[in-house]
């Protein structure tokens, strides 16, 4: 770490970091792939009222230039029916949080590193040999289990994907495979979860999902992808997700790609979903408009690290971490019409690579003190949903 | 769609007349001279040619004017032939330029047609593979097994092959098509074939698997980083089926137009391989006419590769078109 602060790598340095980047790879690598009993990734939940706890996460990339600590010791978690919004600017590890739920991490450069990601699936009752039951019926036993998807081993996350959390992808213009019409693609999630599923049963499982995202499946059903517009492709890409009726949805930055007019629509689509469905969302966005329409909770990360968590109001209405209340100060109102000019926040965020020990966002901070090149901040909670990670806060705990 | 393939039909007309052109004027330009060599082979013989003869001579062949007024008629003569369906009577062997071309064409077709579908079967696994792992041991040892394939030369490599299976180990025939000391019928023929055909194959297979895996390989691994891979992934599809049914049709798409591109490959025969084993196939032969100056064999066999090829890219636009929704001809 202490490393003078220079822009180049010497030869000798890029090959002590290409060497332990390989030892560190081939070690999780090997976790990832290793062959495990249920047991063992089963767990328990620290809340019954959650469906998914993210407990101190790691998620690393060894690159060349070194460890990118991408997410650093994240926590958060997600009630059951709740929008749970993730905010935070681009590269402070949001996205790779919901990918290391998915388990959607391209490795072996990107490795689940530490921390566990608990998850209360609805799953099929298995018998010794790991098969479902059938309980005579058309269907299966059902149980609820707790999987800690970080300790699971890759061949398992089918058990997880698709019908425990679906996700909805930043990119619907690339998110669709261009060689099958949409309804293959749609019809595959009906088979892949539905033991025993028909053509037809596929096919009105689709048609229903279409119909649901307001979209005429008799239009679309036989249709290619590039056949369809960014906003229908999201359409789509949402009702894949419904379709096999998964617990969570996981919508990373659902509306970036698209338009304006688009993203009220998709945006419009979600809050009636959030409504019609059972379960939870977790809503990754950098647009606070967003999360104030949708969010039940509010997640802001920093840098790999979460920096305040909160409910809505308490997020909105009384922020307390400096970089938060500079997000609020540097988002653009209508009533700003002054010729004042738009807030920012100065400076950069640190180097990836080379996190400092103190407060991350010391550089940048205004309300920075003495105390602020110690220790990096731990957790303080300001009220019983209310946590925020800042030495301004430090004598504040016990209030709560 | 007919109206598509009409279109670039004419288009091909247009080519292959301009091919036909360039080709026979590099031809006649050539510094090789079938009625000096033919004389030559006389006088050594201990018998004198007239000048009168030898000027009778290059009239007939129609090579008496080497202006560039005399090439355009020899080119038009040519060309008025080929309306007529004629593609002309070979210098060396005195036969129709088309039944020269048929007799020697089969064996190089099928020797190309098995290696072909050898080094497609053993290329693309082994380029999903190396794809599917990128940088595991598995990747290198393929990816170095490869490149050695890709580097060596066909006259040194089939060569060796030659020397060790055939000469120092003895299973097999050494050169030839048949066992001439032989008389075999019907399924003992087939065999006989396939055993003198066995290493000319294995030579070509392993210097050509290189180039297609290492295509396999980089068109899988682009294909295995885009976002609809992810979506695949997302849903619980298991690796396998990601692999094998959204990823491979995609790879797909760029592998089987470059299969369309191999269709003049397949007839042009291996020149240095048929050499070194001495094969009588149409590499063999069209060399030997190169070196001997039959001008109507070289521009038969020239045109032939020529038509294939322009065949072959409207082929590859076509399949193109089957396998890529995205693309529409018209």
């Amino acid at each position: 770490m202490a490393k003078e602060n220079k822009n180049y790598l010497s030869g000798k340095e890029i090959r002590a970091i290409a060497k332990a980047n390989a030892k560190e790879m081939k070690r999780l690598e090997a976790y990832k792939n290793r062959k495990a009993e249920e047991h063992e990734f089963l767990s328990q939940m620290k809340s019954s009222e959650n469906i998914l706890e993210i407990e101190d996460l790691h998620t690393f990339f060894y690159t060349e230039q070194g460890v990118v600590k991408a997410v650093n010791g994240v926590s958060y978690d997600v009630p059951k029916n709740a929008v749970v919004g993730v905010v935070g600017e681009s590269g402070c590890g949001k996205s790779v949080t919901s990918m290391s739920v998915m388990r959607l991490i391209q490795g072996p450069t990107g490795q689940i590193v530490d921390g566990s990601i608990r998850f209360k699936a609805y799953d099929y009752k298995r018998d010794e040999k790991g098969n479902p039951i059938p309980n005579g019926a058309d269907g299966y036993e059902m149980e609820e289990k707790v999987y800690d998807i970080a300790k699971m081993p890759i061949h398992e996350i089918h058990r997880i994907r698709g019908k425990q959390i679906a996700m909805i992808f930043q990119e619907p213009m690339t998110s669709l495979n261009p060689v099958f019409t949409i309804g293959e693609q749609l019809d595959e999630v009906t088979f892949i979860h539905t033991p025993g599923a028909t053509k037809e049963m596929a096919k009105a499982k689709s048609e229903e999902m279409l119909r649901l995202v307001g979209i005429i499946p008799e239009n679309v059903y036989g249709a290619f992808p590039h056949e369809l517009s960014g906003g229908m492709r999201q359409r789509v890409m949402i009702a894949m997700a419904l379709a096999a009726e998964p617990r969570l949805i996981i919508a990373d930055e659902p509306t970036t790609a698209l338009d304006v007019t688009i993203q009220a629509q998709i945006l419009d689509l979600l809050q009636d979903i959030k409504n019609k469905i059972d379960g939870s969302i977790l809503l990754i966005t950098h647009d606070l408009g967003v999360i104030a329409e949708m969010a039940d909770y509010v997640v802001v990360m920093y840098a790999g690290k979460v920096i305040e968590k909160g409910t809505v109001y308490e997020i909105f209405q009384d922020p307390k971490h400096p970089y938060t209340i500079g997000l609020q100060k540097s988002k653009p109102t209508m009533s700003l019409d002054d010729g004042t000019e738009l807030y920012n926040i100065p400076g950069n965020v640190p180097n990836p690579i080379n996190m400092p020990d103190h407060c991350y966002f010391k550089e940048r901070c205004a309300k920075c003190t003495l105390k602020c090149s110690g220790d990096y901040p731990g957790m303080v909670q300001v009220s019983p949903t209310h946590f925020v990670a800042c030495h301004l806060y430090d004598g504040v705990e016990d209030n709560g | 769609m007919v109206k598509y393939i009409a279109k670039r039909l004419a288009y091909a007309l247009l080519i292959l007349l301009g091919v036909s052109m360039i080709i026979y004027f590099l031809i006649r330009l050539m510094p090789v001279d079938f009625i000096q060599d033919k004389i030559n082979a006389i006088n050594q013989g201990g018998a004198t040619v007239s000048e009168e003869t030898v000027n009778a001579m290059y009239e007939m062949y129609g090579l008496g004017d080497n202006s560039f007024l005399g090439i355009l008629k020899g080119y038009f003569n040519w060309l008025s032939a080929l309306a007529r369906f004629d593609l002309g009577t070979s210098f060396v062997y005195g036969l129709p330029v088309a039944d020269v071309i048929f007799e020697h064409m089969g064996i190089s077709f099928a020797i190309a047609l098995i290696a072909t579908i050898f080094e497609f079967m053993i290329a693309i696994p082994l380029g999903i593979t190396a794809a599917t792992h990128q940088y595991s041991l598995r990747d290198y040892v393929v990816t170095i097994l490869v490149m050695i394939g890709i580097s060596l030369p066909s006259f040194f490599f089939g060569q060796m092959l030659k020397d060790v299976l055939a000469l120092k180990l003895g299973w097999f025939p050494a050169s030839g098509l048949i066992d001439a000391t032989a008389s075999y019928t019907g399924i003992e023929l087939l065999l006989d074939y396939a055993r003198h055909m066995f290493i000319p194959i294995l030579t070509i297979v392993i210097l050509s698997i290189g180039a297609r895996m290492r295509m396999t390989r980089t068109n899988m691994l682009e294909v295995m980083n885009s976002d609809y891979i992810r979506t695949a992934r997302a849903k619980g599809l298991k690796e396998s089926a990601v692999i094998n049914k959204h990823a491979f049709r995609n790879t797909l798409i760029p592998l089987v137009t470059s299969l369309a591109g191999l269709l003049p490959s397949l007839f042009s025969g291996a020149i240095i391989t048929e050499q070194v084993f001495d094969l009588p196939g149409i590499g063999n032969i069209a060399l030997d006419a190169m070196n001997r100056g039959d001008i109507p064999f070289i521009m038969g066999y020239n045109m032939f590769l020529a038509l294939l090829s322009v065949l072959g890219v409207l082929l590859a636009d076509l399949m193109y078109g089957l396998v890529d929704p995205r693309v529409k001809l018209e």
